[in-house]
């Protein structure tokens, strides 16, 4: 997992798969993350092409700490098609930016 | 429940019972350094250093009346022998003959209490054991009763969450009610873990209720979600049937997720909930999804199948979403509604391929004219062949309703 900061925003990027193995990672980087002085935390998916029901769990968790700080949570490069699909069956779209 | 000793733990912590012998070889400079397994009066060892003397050897067993441990295990404290030879009381031992005649040792005590075991080291010279040799052997006692105390929690641990399994089986329905003109196919087995999904299936006047669930977790967790969901929705029948949308499944969605957020459980639980209410007058019916990634399924007498296209978020804290579309159809005559959680559909096999909502549909519109519980064994069975000896991943979860008239 990479994570790279920058100006005001924070950018974590996954390799490979976000599951039970390390999706609490995933929480831990965040919540590192949030109380930097960002506006922005990127979820950059562009090099994960698997995700379980772990990660949404994570992604819900990343949601809510955001908000709580007043920073704002972007979902990015969402490449795969199976990701793609998994988002839109949530209606994920409906609580937090997805940009494909 | 079956209580921990050594023999119990030796395979798990080999390695460092190794270093600890080694250690205690390179400190005190003995002629050997034991651990032992003590039970019904007799002593085994079960690591020993690499020594020359032709007493012990690992793996035999030992009266322990002829060994120098038998006092340690009765006193149930470090006993230490300077030089057997100058006391009668070790005459008959053994260890002497062999030119052993300093000891010193400690009983090694499982969770329970009991003398399980003892560690001891053994010299061929008078000896008189420094302060810190004792503590240094009363440091490496206590590291394996941590490691006892390890493996008996752990012992617990899973025997509860067994315990949790199998509690969590029970609390499924045990029938499924007796309609005219409606039959019914379940099928449950959890992943080798606590269960997360829960099917029901309630009779109220003129209608069905049922839902498929599957929560976030497969912990302690799960079972905590799994509960408050059964009390949400009990709750939503007993208090809300005067509220004319009583019968609508997204009401009883936002219901169930206004109750979560104020339950305030951890922002990562959630809960995957697809919810309907068939009609006893016209079967007709009325479906929310709350997160399911797989759509519900209808097969037709002609073999055609197809999806229930109803999407939503899963029941979560952020309670801003309350559009939850109703998805409504007639069930026809022979008509099947499918409902499975993802378990079916995202396992994989060896090739790491995914059995996939195609393979499942394929087989029930082959089979759409069996009964209920004989598609579920088709099903089932072509998932079995598919995944051949890979492990279950998540539970398997299917509730199936038929129109037969």
């Amino acid at each position: 997992m990479e994570i790279k900061i920058d100006d005001n925003s924070a950018r974590i990027i996954p390799v490979d798969k976000i599951d039970v193995t390390n999706s609490e990672k995933l929480k831990k980087e965040g919540k590192k993350l949030i109380d930097k002085d960002i506006k922005n935390l990127i979820l950059d998916l562009k090099k994960v092409n698997e995700l379980d029901s772990s990660a949404i769990g994570r992604i819900l968790f990343l949601i809510k700490i955001t908000k709580d700080e007043n920073i704002k949570l972007i979902i990015e490069n969402v490449n795969s098609d199976y990701i793609k699909k998994v988002f839109d069956m949530l209606d994920l779209g409906e609580v937090v930016e997805i940009r494909y | 429940m079956e209580k921990v000793d050594l023999k119990n733990i030796e395979d798990s912590f080999d390695e460092s019972w190794e270093r600890i012998i080694n250690i205690l070889g390179e400190v005190f400079n003995t002629e050997v350094s034991l651990i032992n397994h003590v039970e019904d009066f007799e002593l085994e060892i079960l690591k020993m250093n690499e020594s020359d003397n032709n007493l012990f050897k690992e793996n035999k067993v030992y009266d322990l009346a002829s060994v120098y441990c038998e006092k340690t295990v009765n006193d149930e404290k470090m006993v230490e022998i300077n030089n057997a030879t100058k006391t009668e009381r070790w005459e008959d031992y053994k260890a002497i003959d062999y030119g052993l005649i300093s000891y010193l040792g400690y009983p090694i005590f499982n969770p329970q209490g009991e003398v399980v075991g003892t560690i001891c080291v053994e010299d061929k010279k008078e000896r008189y054991f420094k302060e810190t040799e004792k503590k240094l052997l009363l440091q490496f006692k206590e590291v394996i009763e941590n490691q006892l105390r390890q493996i008996d929690l752990t012992k617990k641990l899973e025997d509860n969450l067994e315990k949790g399994r199998k509690l969590h089986k029970h609390t499924l329905p045990d029938r499924m009610p007796k309609v005219d003109n409606l039959s019914f196919g379940t099928f449950y087995q959890s992943a080798d873990r606590l269960g997360g999904d829960f099917y029901d299936v309630i009779e109220l006047e003129n209608h069905l209720l049922f839902y498929v669930s599957d929560v976030s977790g497969h912990d302690l967790s799960s079972s905590m979600l799994n509960i408050f969901l059964k009390e949400a929705i009990n709750s939503y029948l007993l208090y809300q049937s005067e509220n004319p949308d009583y019968l609508s499944p997204s009401n009883i969605i936002n219901y169930i997720n206004e109750r979560f957020v104020n339950k305030d459980f951890p922002a990562d639980y959630f809960i995957s909930l697809i919810i309907g209410v068939i009609s006893l007058n016209d079967y007709q019916i009325t479906i929310s999804n709350a997160g399911f990634q797989f759509f519900p399924l209808i097969s037709q007498k002609t073999g055609d199948v197809f999806n229930i296209n109803c999407k939503g978020m899963p029941i979560t804290i952020h309670n801003s979403y309350k559009n939850y579309n109703e998805c409504k159809y007639s069930l026809q005559p022979e008509d099947i509604l499918y409902i499975n959680t993802d378990g079916l559909f995202e396992q994989r096999n060896k090739n790491n391929e995914m059995f996939g909502e195609k393979n499942v549909k394929n087989t029930i519109s082959e089979n759409s004219n069996l009964s209920p519980k004989n598609i579920i064994d088709k099903i089932y069975n072509d998932f079995l062949d598919f995944k051949g000896k890979v492990p279950i991943t998540d539970d398997l979860t299917s509730l199936l309703i038929k129109r037969i008239n």
